[in-house]
């Protein structure tokens, strides 16, 4: 059980999303960086759809009331666990009694907390996730709060060496400089950008703005213009549609994307690569990268052969090491 | 050339072997490094004691700290504190930590990245802080 000391606004537990509600006009919500989530998950031998603590910004602070095994991943923020720095992905134990720390981010934007099993919290359409603006699901429906008590769906912890574990995981380092490159396939409205638009959204860099949160990204860059004018109906969106205002500079769906919209979408960006979003802070660099359906498929398959491999790994170097538990 | 960072490296080396002086020479310079009597005679007479090791958690290969997990790259001379990360024993992309057995200085060589190591091996040298 972990109690919250000190947690800055917008700090949810998530796990992989409410999937299935689309129709009835319910978003997905769910992890903003999903990669992060999944490794602390695995890390701890959880179900990588177990929920976790999703702590955007920071400082945060957690006082432990029980000896507990624990992960972190995500951006890299000084996290320190009774003033010992901890690596930006871990698994440990903690003592009762003992504070974990997250100091400012300096790479990255948001730090995923696992404990055994998950965050135990009530299952609720399918999904452990926070879906805040409808106000249900995760802890209370609501962004946590000083004094929040959190435990974790198991009482039993992992097998864990005493000085910790971590992953590296190349294919989902963080990116460097800020730079983040996102494959995306056309999307419905494409073909009726200006074709110096299109030349542009393709190799130009975006900006990321400062107006960002779990429903999007608005990115700043060349403007991009169409040759066809008029409204558009509203239809349906999803994380990773790319849309263009009247403005002409582009907005990126995230995990609390709308259902409906109705500004034209250029392109959307491929699941597998949703994640950098997810750590994509004000001033970061985007560039996007045209793919199409059989490298978004391959995509896809290689991120979760990645992750199968994380998790054979780990299970491994468990194997012959029962005695650390 | 040498720099302050190598006869830190050195001042460290001796200290961990305990001994007292050190002569390095090339084309265009020597130096000699010599350990004052008082800090000679606490090596004499107490071989080690001041001095922890920091061993290696598992058999792998070792991987320097500051290279994607978010910490400030090791220096010989860095001030660390008692169970903070040094380094990494990998088996494949699973990373056991290194961890200081103390608070103090880290003095000596580095292990080089890529060397492979058995669990129990000396990988780091820590003067504990007075």
């Amino acid at each position: 059980m972990i109690r919250v000391i000190s947690i800055p606004p917008l700090a949810t537990v998530q796990d992989l999303g409410r999937d299935g509600h689309w129709f009835e006009g319910l978003g997905r919500a769910g992890a903003m960086d999903p990669v992060s989530h999944r490794i602390a998950n695995i890390l701890l031998g959880n179900s990588t759809s177990a929920a976790t603590v999703e702590i955007p910004l920071t400082p945060a602070r957690f006082r432990f009331e029980t000896t507990q095994a624990f992960a972190i991943a995500g951006a890299v923020c000084g996290a320190k666990l009774d003033g010992r720095k901890l690596p930006r992905v871990f698994a440990g134990m903690a003592k009762a009694g003992d504070e974990l720390e997250f100091g400012p981010i300096s790479a990255g934007a948001r730090v995923y907390l696992a404990l055994p099993g998950g965050i135990d919290v009530p299952t609720v359409l399918g999904s452990r996730s926070t879906q805040l603006r409808e106000a249900f699901g995760g802890h209370e429906g609501r962004v946590l709060n000083p004094g929040d008590l959190l435990n974790p769906v198991t009482h039993s912890d992992p097998a864990l060496p005493p000085s910790g574990l971590s992953l590296d995981l190349p294919e989902f380092r963080l990116p460097k400089e800020g730079e983040i490159h996102l494959r995306a396939l056309p999307s419905t409205e494409h073909d009726t950008f200006d074709p110096d638009a299109l030349q542009k959204f393709w190799s130009e860099p975006f900006d990321v703005t400062r107006q960002n949160d779990r429903q999007g990204h608005r990115l700043s860059g060349p403007e991009l213009t169409r040759t066809s004018t008029g409204e558009l109906r509203s239809h349906g969106i999803v994380p990773g549609i790319v849309q263009v205002p009247s403005g002409g500079q582009p907005i990126i769906q995230l995990a609390d994307s709308a259902t409906m919209g109705g500004y034209p979408k250029i392109a959307a960006v491929i699941e597998p690569d949703l994640w950098r979003m997810g750590q994509a802070r004000p001033g970061d660099t985007i560039c996007f990268h045209k793919v199409g359906f059989a490298e978004a498929a391959r995509a896809t398959d290689d991120q979760e052969a990645a992750f199968a491999q994380a998790k054979q790994a780990l299970a491994n170097v468990r194997e012959p090491e029962l005695s650390w538990a | 050339m040498l720099t302050l960072e190598h006869m830190n490296e050195l001042a460290g080396t001796m200290i961990a072997n305990g001994i007292a002086s050190l002569e390095v020479k090339g084309n265009d310079y020597a130096l000699r490094l010599e350990r004052s009597p008082d800090a000679a005679s606490i090596t004499a007479d107490a071989p080690g004691l001041d001095l922890m090791t920091a061993l290696s958690p598992a058999d792998g290969v070792f991987h320097p700290r500051g290279e994607a997990d978010g910490l400030p790259v090791l220096h010989s001379g860095a001030q660390v504190v008692e169970g903070e990360p040094l380094g990494y024993i990998g088996i494949g992309p699973v990373r056991f930590l290194c961890v200081s057995p103390t608070s103090g200085q880290v003095i000596g060589t580095l292990p080089v990245k890529g060397i492979t190591v058995s669990a129990g091996d000396p990988l780091f040298t820590v003067e504990p802080r007075s």
